[in-house]
């Protein structure tokens, strides 16, 4: 089965001007993100600050120009001009997190969302009526909402719109960045409820980013995990809570409070902070802070070794890569 | 089934972003107060042939520097015998023209010119930028001196050489306001519907830049009229016998001594309306913090 | 043992141009010295407020306070002048969600905690510097020793926390507050915080009111868990009482609306409805509109705070009809 959606190595690096006696520096902020989202799917993604999710999200919408890399929509590349872009757009769409700016200020709701379809070439009356019946449809009353402004409504509700507006230009894919991360846990449980209605009822696919692991979890079908700009491991969701094969990734799930009052976490899985993608060293980029780190590890960056639908790229999980510990119960 | 929401928002009037605006405008004392004074005395400028009888043109030698209350002329007559209150009214509407007419063009070409470089950035950024410090480099009334001085004197010219000065500081306003709102979410979201360049700067940046810009516009406003003012002052503006009064200011110089009050006339008409727009200014802005 | 602090009918009401919004009606609380309060509560529940009014930070202009506020046998709420100055910061400190901004960005970590040390101790600078270093090992900030110098821009958002801890800390306050230091910080990060907070309480004796809407933080940080709902409290007890067995119908709605607890994409059991409108609050339970056991009674008057058998506390009247605890 083809992936709607396929991002094959995906790069994206910024220049931070030096000074005097300072030399520029290069924030490699994506390094490449192979990713394929499955018709029907939501394909979740984790990481932490300065792990480059956001700007993958960015990479796809094309929102930023990419260093590298080829995006595959169905199957074909999608290539570059302008034409190719607005095309692209009408498959793929994004709700932001939700805060003051996410929605013009100056717009009523129901423009907003009406906004995208007279784009590309919808005329007023229809782009309104397809605002209002999305309005419904995300359980905002048209007669009440369609007129009011940002300001009027609540984060639950703009995030709503939000949806609304992205669902407006009747996409394929819609990518989620960290849209439910601002809301009250009351709410954003409403809201991944309506997101799953939306996605039967219009037969989407979505890929779902956020920091929050136990959202992920339970959105998710496949759920890649990234540090640093890159895929450090890929696996269907039951998979990678259940038995996590990457050092950092059973570091992350370790990383959750307990929700038991009566069994605490007593030691923090990991130290330190997580570091920005600037001056990367050579080898494996977890390497610094991995407990099971080995020689091997400093040297050579590891690959991203495939065992049936699950990836990992660990030496650990790599039988011939020369770490002492390797194969041994990855 | 969607979820949908038990307890809701009641249904009010939505006000637009504007009428929000103006009706928490309205319920500013000061700016009341402002508005009340400016409309009085743009008012009264404005329908001077039908509040006055005198023709601010005509003097007599006989009725020169009355004083205030004077039967018939009841704010005086100036140095020439001509009557105070018309040559005030139709003063006013020389100045308050050669003051506002500036700013809109300064609004209109500086605020282009401000949006363009906000929105597009990098050399373009840069080139527009960079001129406009270079005019800004140099002290604003100098400069309207300077320019109005090597043009001659008159009205027009005086107008062009306000305009010049003020283009400047509209622009980095506007820059900055575009710049900021360019970075937000929803300008994003509409780049990632597939509009365009234009179609973006119309529906989202305008109404967004727009609010900082009138406030700035709006102070903008006293400054100019002072400027106006001054020009006329010098000899470079308004030219006699046009009623002016920064014109009156100089011509009337001479009876300080004599009639101070009448001296200072044009000068208390030029303090209101500036004072009245530096506050109504502020009023402005504080009218369009939301919530 | 009389309790450290005790609030007892603290009312909180703001003036503002649409009229007098109540941000906490009757809340009554009891915290000992050295236990750990965690106060959970959604957007407008007024557990913020409820830290500021015991720091006495609320606008005084704007609020009406109401109620008793004793804070180590003191009346908080009579406080004024250099008492007032010597009990903020002194005897209550407080941490905030967002390190870079309330950490001052112009001045180093190390003369940040000094001047802090300096105000409320009147040592001299030198002294207070050593502090500020003592502070920083405390909260294991690597080369201390260094970083004293550092400003808050060059730090990572793990390390400016931990900095604003040894901040808040450095007065040896007997009341820390907390309002979701943790946040805004990243998973692994998140953890090793709570520990370090977890550790330097026990440490230093600290009575603590850490407020979160996390469940999960809750249950790794306190010892008593108070919920809050429409600025009043609906339910009291120890964390496991109230995380593991909930009474009250908001609670147990909320902990059901965890995604945390829920089966991996099957619906979740969402709380129908938005959180209250502080202006516009029901008059009786507030959560009545919401609940799913609401009767006519619910909405007669405000249910009052029962203490229960077992130490704890539930402002239900449906409560018996329910079933009390799950």
């Amino acid at each position: 089965m083809t992936p709607v959606l396929e991002t094959v190595g995906l790069s994206k690096g910024f220049d931070l001007r030096g000074g005097i006696g300072q030399p520029a520096r290069r924030v490699q902020a994506v390094s490449g993100v192979s990713l394929a989202l499955m018709p029907g799917h939501t394909l979740g993604i984790v990481g932490e600050s300065g792990c480059g999710k956001s700007t993958t999200a960015r990479l796809i919408m094309g929102l930023m120009p990419a260093d590298a890399g080829d995006l595959l929509l169905d199957g074909k590349a999608v290539g570059t001009g302008g034409g190719a872009m607005r095309a692209f757009r009408r498959n793929v769409q994004m709700v932001f997190q939700d805060s003051s700016a996410s929605l013009n200020p100056r717009l009523t709701l129901e423009r907003s969302v009406a906004f995208g379809p007279q784009v590309h070439g919808l005329p007023a009356r229809e782009a309104n009526a397809r605002a209002r019946d999305l309005l419904a449809r995300v359980g905002l009353d048209p007669a009440r909402f369609a007129g009011r402004y940002p300001h009027e409504v609540s984060g639950g509700q703009r995030q709503r719109v939000n949806i609304a507006r992205a669902l407006a230009l009747q996409p394929r894919v819609v990518i989620f960045d960290e849209a439910v991360s601002a809301l009250d846990k009351s709410v954003e449980a409403q809201v991944l409820n309506l997101l799953a209605d939306l996605k039967a009822e219009f037969s989407l696919s979505y890929i779902f980013i956020s920091h929050d692991l136990n959202v992920v979890r339970h959105v998710s079908d496949e759920v890649v995990v990234m540090y640093l700009g890159q895929v450090i491991e890929r696996a269907p969701a039951a998979d990678l809570y259940a038995a996590p094969a990457h050092p950092y990734t059973r570091a992350l799930l370790a990383s959750m409070p307990s929700h038991d009052p009566d069994r605490r976490t007593t030691h923090p899985p990991l130290t330190g902070d997580p570091p920005s993608p600037i001056d990367l060293p050579p080898g494996c980029r977890f390497a610094p802070r991995c407990p099971l780190v080995a020689d091997v590890c400093l040297a050579r960056a590891p690959a991203l070794a495939v065992r049936g639908r699950h990836a990992c790229a660990c030496h650990l999980a790599d039988a011939g890569s020369g770490h002492p510990q390797a194969g041994a119960g990855a | 089934m969607t979820a949908t929401l038990t307890q809701d928002v009641p249904i009010e009037r939505s006000t637009g972003y504007w009428a929000g605006v103006w009706s928490r405008l309205r319920r500013d004392p000061v700016s009341l107060a402002c508005m009340a004074v400016l409309a009085v005395i743009v008012g009264a400028c404005v329908l001077a042939p039908w509040l006055t009888s005198h023709d601010p043109a005509v003097g007599s030698v006989i009725l020169r520097l009355k004083p205030v209350g004077t039967p018939g002329h009841i704010l005086g007559t100036d140095e020439l015998g001509r009557d105070m209150l018309t040559r005030l009214l139709y003063g006013g509407r020389t100045s308050l023209v050669m003051g506002a007419v500036p700013v809109v063009l300064a609004l209109l070409i500086g605020g282009s010119l401000g949006m363009v470089a906000g929105f597009v950035g990098g050399r373009v950024n840069t080139a527009i930028m960079r001129s406009v410090d270079v005019v800004f480099a140099f002290p604003s009334i100098l400069l309207a001196v300077a320019i109005a001085g090597a043009m001659g004197a008159g009205i027009v010219n005086a107008l062009l050489a306000l305009t010049i000065v003020l283009i400047p500081p509209l622009v980095r306003v506007t820059e900055a306001a575009t710049t900021q709102v360019r970075r937000l979410d929803y300008v994003e979201a509409a780049r990632a519907s597939g509009a365009g360049a234009f179609t973006i700067l119309r529906v989202h940046v305008v109404g967004n830049v727009l609010g900082p810009v009138l406030v700035y516009a709006a102070s903008q406003l006293s400054v100019a009229i002072i400027m106006a003012a001054g020009l006329s002052f010098i000899g470079l503006g308004a030219k006699p016998p046009t009623p002016e009064w920064g014109l009156m200011l100089n011509t009337l110089r001479g009876a300080i001594y004599s009639q101070p009050m009448l001296a200072a006339l044009p000068g208390v008409f030029i303090f209101a309306v500036s004072l009245s727009f530096n506050l109504l200014s502020d009023g402005l802005r504080q009218a369009m913090e939301l919530g | 043992m009389t309790a450290y602090l005790s609030l007892r009918d603290l009312t909180v009401r703001f003036r503002t141009p649409k009229g007098i919004i109540t941000a906490i009606d009757r809340l009554s609380l009891d915290l000992n010295r050295g236990e750990v309060l965690g106060l959970i509560g959604e957007s407008g529940s007024g557990k913020s407020v409820t830290l500021r009014a015991l720091l006495r930070i609320l606008p005084q202009r704007r609020t009406i306070i109401g109620g008793q506020m004793m804070v180590g046998g003191r009346d908080a709420l009579a406080l004024a002048g250099a008492d007032l100055r010597a009990y903020r910061g002194g005897e209550v400190s407080m941490i905030f969600q967002e390190p870079a901004t309330a950490l001052d960005p112009v001045h180093s970590i190390g003369a940040q905690i000094a001047e802090a040390v300096t105000v409320h101790s009147g040592c001299s600078r030198a002294e207070a510097m050593a502090r500020a270093l003592e502070m920083l090992d405390l909260v294991r900030i690597p080369s201390a020793k260094a970083r004293l110098a550092s400003y808050p821009h060059e730090m990572s958002g793990g390390m400016r926390q931990r900095a604003m801890i040894a901040l808040a800390l450095s007065t040896r306050p007997r009341l820390l507050l907390a309002d979701e230091p943790t946040t805004a910080l990243d998973a692994t990060v998140q953890i090793q915080v709570i520990l370090l907070l977890r550790e330097l309480q026990r440490e230093l004796g600290m009575a603590t009111i850490f407020v979160t809407h996390d469940v999960g933080v809750a249950a790794e940080i306190s010892d008593r868990v108070a919920v809050m709902y429409g600025g009043r409290v609906v339910e009291t007890g120890t964390a496991a009482q109230v995380l593991k067995r909930p009474a009250h119908p908001y609670t147990r709605g909320l902990l059901a609306s965890t995604v945390h607890g829920a089966v991996p994409g099957a619906r979740i059991d969402a709380i129908p409805g938005m959180p209250p409108d502080p202006a516009r609050l029901p008059p009786g339970c507030a959560f009545a509109p919401r609940c799913a056991y609401a009767a006519p009674l619910c909405n007669a008057a405000v249910p009052p705070l029962v203490q229960g058998a077992d130490g704890r506390a539930t402002a239900c009247v449906r409560i018996g009809a329910i079933g009390g605890a799950a």
